[in-house]
């Protein structure tokens, strides 16, 4: 399944998804999705990159570590969200927006990052651990 | 981009209260997290970054307490989560918080400093290849357990920092991985505490039954409780408080906890785990105090403690053991001062808790220092400190002194109160219990302080005490020294505080000699524990006597562990690992719940389908191709059309949501119908061994077997059809939905009432779902990973 078509198709399909991914974060309040569908989408993508490319071709494009890494940036992300507000004596997840040059980030925005950092960091760390056969 | 216009503007500026408790409850997380990533090459930097964080952390804490003027309680944070059950995420600044986390910061603090030195010898000791920044990352963690505990407001929040201070405590009793006696005294000790915490749970959901709250302030401005209920609920809260401070029957984790590397033991020891049971007593003492359970459950356990405890202390051979059983037995004796039931018992065991320790911090640095330097955990082989180490043999006599008893010191007046408060009530049982609990105090810490610097020491010049282990030491020393002087020096930092939130009462704390029979009783036991060691020790006294003395208790909890076991054992043989069995009693259990409860409840009212809810010929299609796809999945024949045909029928579902005009529910459907095919294919591929294009699944749509498969399913469709039937009942202007998505734009600002309700109508619950899944999924890819798949 590695030839030069399928391997355009899923870089291609894995960039579309991106571009929605990142859509359904930004503009959760909105449309339909949140941080959790965008997160199921990445990893469904970069599942088909294992599957197409084969797990040692795609683990150096993808490292499980980076992944990993990502999952717990997620929940640091969250647990942060959780307790800033505390320090200026708002309530815990009470939600703030930041001044932006063009206009104003949501902590909600945040909240879905981090729920989408999480969730594909960690579903695709645990389906990388699966391993290859021994042949 | 958002455009949210509700919630706080960080350009215009909220206001930014800094709270130092509230920064002091934050930070030793904070630590926590920057160790637990820390780099492995700064690994030996690990100490400095810990050490600085606990620093911050007392200097925070100790500047709340010192700079808060009087015994009221102050909410520091107060969110409700589910108000109509009670529930709230709530931490207070209270009296007996205050004296806690004054504890627990600075002798943290003190424990983090020694351990600079210590640890990076010990791990080579003990040859273990782990890493410092754990090591203190969980001691961190700790510490902000114990923090959260002390301030929780609401006793079930209490219920969970009670739990994840048990959980902080087995990593760090662990720690030693490469051990298989940690391995086990880690797991005894979370088993016991664990028992004890859920006996716990039931009495405070039995208390919020009859109160109708859970919150600290409310509870321990209550009249007392009584009753049968009240009793039972009092059992139970005894039993949880029990078992986190190892007294009888719950003694035997403390033993294998010694196992840990001592600076967990000197914090574990004196003012964290151990300690909760104290607190735990001290929030509920208004409530229960009146019960018969109390003061019966309470005595009786403690006078076994103060005996069997300070017995078996003094047959110990190991150090850390020594100092462990003695705290079995000072804890009895506060206990007994919380089981008189009065305010003159609860005076004398919080004066008892505070000075215990310090001091018992102290001697498990010291027992650490003499490891250090010795290479020794035995007494007996540890001998002649005292020739070469005189300053630790100063500081080893006033702290052994004091435990001990002796006067003009801390623990002379500790004693002291508890028996003129047992005296005062007529409680001559415990009084005879404390008594001779005392003498025996005082024949273990001459032993200690004998066997380790009295005697002919190794030939040779020993090494120095490095300054990081000597000087916690000699501050603690010095603080048992000053108490001894001016006994009263800690009422009013927090001490009157603590025992004006238990007792109602304020108290003026003098502690005194006066010489009158108690003190000169009292004063004869300690002669009389003196004069039995030296009497042993001569030889004097026969050998067979010393050795029938048990190293152990002989009841209690080793046979409750054992009964445990045997349960244990006997559930894990119904497990067979063929998931399609677990799959089948679940089902059966759920669906045989569902007739009783639908039974017991009937009649129900239910609401008939009003025309605007008529379904429409889309939507019957899309429903006809679920069940198409359902019935086809009964008769595929290979993993991967089994699995096609799920993908299917999940699309369909997704249409369903779709015409139900539910879309994002659609939407997270079909992606995780795709990542469900994506996952069986991979894990059949893995696990199996097999190629899931070409391998058919096993057949089983004959005989009885396939026949009482097909009922339960049918049986559990029903059942779910007639729950769902039967949940329209409510009128439609009363719908949680129909609420939310008529306020949804106005209160949060997001037009998408979904993303509303999940990051923020319920962005807590959000944020314990992901934590929860994200750790279970990492969890999962840990043991995958450690252990490759292997086929069945």
């Amino acid at each position: 399944m590695n030839d030069l078509l399928a391997r355009f198709t899923i870089d291609l399909i894995l960039a579309v998804s991106w571009v929605i991914a990142w859509q359904q974060i930004l503009y959760a309040d909105e449309l339909p999705g949140d941080g959790f569908t965008a997160g199921v989408l990445m990893l469904v993508t970069v599942m088909l990159q294992f599957v197409v490319r084969g797990s040692t071709i795609a683990s150096s494009a993808f490292p499980p570590r980076f992944f990993f890494g990502c999952a717990v940036t997620g929940l640091v992300v969250l647990f942060a969200l959780f307790v800033l507000p505390l320090t200026w004596g708002a309530h815990p997840l009470e939600h703030f927006h930041v001044p932006l040059m063009i206009g104003q980030l949501s902590s909600r925005t945040l909240f879905d990052l981090g729920i989408f950092l999480a969730i594909a960091g960690s579903l695709v760390t645990s389906l990388t651990s699966l391993r290859e056969p021994e042949s | 981009m958002r455009m949210s216009s509700i919630g706080t503007d960080l350009a215009t500026g909220s206001s930014a209260t800094s709270d130092p408790w509230l920064l002091g409850l934050v930070l030793p997380w904070l630590g926590f997290l920057a160790l637990a990533v820390l780099p492995r090459r700064w690994d030996r930097r690990s100490n400095v970054l810990a050490v600085s964080c606990s620093a911050t952390t007392t200097g925070l804490v100790t500047h709340a307490v010192t700079s808060s003027d009087d015994a009221r309680v102050v909410d520091i944070v107060h969110t409700d989560w589910l108000g109509e059950l009670g529930l709230s995420l709530h931490f207070i600044r209270d009296g007996l918080s205050e004296l806690f986390a004054l504890l627990v910061v600075w002798i943290s603090l003190l424990v983090l400093v020694f351990a600079r030195e210590y640890l990076p010898e010990a791990n080579r000791h003990e040859r273990s290849d782990r890493r410092q920044s754990t090591f203190h990352a969980l001691m961190l963690a700790f510490t902000g357990a114990m923090l959260a505990t002390v301030s929780s407001g609401n006793l079930v929040q209490l219920y969970f920092a009670w739990e994840l201070t048990g959980i902080a405590s087995y990593l760090l009793i662990g720690y030693w991985r490469n051990l298989p006696q940690a391995r086990s005294g880690a797991a005894r000790a979370l088993g016991l505490t664990t028992a004890g915490g859920l006996a716990l749970l039931i009495g405070l959901l039995l208390s919020g039954s009859m109160t109708h709250t859970w919150d600290v302030r409310a509870v321990m401005s209550s009249s007392p409780l009584h009753g049968g209920l009240a009793e039972i609920c009092a059992g139970l809260i005894i039993v949880g408080a029990l078992a986190k401070s190892a007294q009888f029957p719950f003694s035997n984790w403390l033993p294998g906890a010694m196992l840990a590397p001592t600076p967990v033991s000197a914090f574990l020891h004196s003012c964290a785990l151990v300690a909760l049971g104290v607190l735990l007593l001290a929030r509920t003492f208004p409530l229960l105090h009146a019960t018969a359970t109390w003061h019966i459950l309470l005595g009786t356990t403690g006078i076994v403690g103060a005996l069997a405890g300070g017995l078996v202390a003094a047959r110990q051979v190991e150090i850390k053991s020594l100092l462990a059983w003695s705290t079995v037995a000072m804890y009895a004796f506060i206990f007994l001062g919380f089981s008189l039931g009065t305010s003159t018992g609860v005076r004398a065991a919080m004066y008892a808790f505070f000075i215990h320790a310090f001091v018992k911090a102290g001697l498990f640095l010291i027992g650490g220092a003499v490891i250090h330097l010795t290479g020794q955990k035995e007494l007996e082989q540890a001998r002649g400190l005292g020739k070469t180490h005189r300053q630790l043999a100063a500081y080893a006599i006033i702290l052994g002194l004091s435990l001990g008893g002796v006067p003009l010191t801390g623990g002379f007046y500790f004693k002291e109160g508890l028996l003129r408060a047992a005296r005062a009530e007529g409680a001559w049982l415990l009084l005879g219990a404390m008594l001779v609990g005392g003498g025996f105090s005082i024949v273990y810490m001459i032993r200690f302080l004998h066997e380790i610097f009295v005697g002919p020491g190794e030939v040779g010049p020993r090494r120095a005490l490095p300054w990081t282990m000597s000087l916690p030491i000699a501050l603690i020393a010095a603080l048992a020294l000053f108490t001894g002087i001016f006994p009263e020096w800690m009422a009013p930092l927090g001490l009157e505080d603590a025992i004006c939130q238990v007792t109602g009462t304020v108290p003026r704390i003098h502690v005194s000699i006066e010489p009158n029979p108690l003190f000169f009783t009292s004063l004869a036991v300690l002669a009389a524990g003196a004069v039995l060691w030296f009497s042993w020790h001569r030889g004097w006294l026969p050998r067979r006597w010393w050795e029938r003395i048990p190293e152990r208790f002989p009841l209690g909890g080793a046979r409750l562990l054992g009964a445990y076991e045997r349960i244990a054992s006997a559930c894990l043989r119904l497990h067979a690992g063929d998931l399609t069995r677990y799959l089948r009693r679940l089902l059966v259990s759920g669906l045989l719940l569902a007739v009783i409860g639908v039974t017991a409840a009937w009649p129900m009212p239910v609401r008939h389908a009003s025309p605007e809810e008529a379904v429409s010929p889309s939507l019957l299609l899309a429903m006809g191709i679920v069940v198409l796809t359902t019935a086809a999945n009964l008769f595929t024949r290979s993993f991967v059309s089994f699995s096609l045909t799920l993908t299917l029928l999940g699309f369909s579902l997704a249409a369903v949501f779709l015409l139900l005009h539910a879309p994002d529910v659609a939407l997270a459907q079909v992606l995780v119908e795709m990542l469900a095919t994506l996952s069986v294919i991979l894990a059949v591929r893995q696990s199996m061994r097999v190629d899931p294009l070409s391998t058919p699944l096993r057949d089983r749509l004959t005989g009885g077997a396939s026949f009482a498969r097909g009922a339960i399913a049918l049986g559990v469709g029903i059942a779910a059809g007639v729950g769902t039937w039967l949940a329209r009942a409510d009128p439609p202007g009363a719908r949680v939905g129909e609420r939310v998505a008529a306020h949804t734009q106005a209160l949060t600002g997001a037009k998408a009432s979904v993303a509303a309700i999940l990051t923020d109508f319920r962005g807590l619950d959000t944020l314990g779902e992901i934590l929860v899944f994200t750790i279970a999924v990492l969890a999962v890819a840990t043991l995958y990973r450690r252990e490759g798949v292997r086929s069945e």
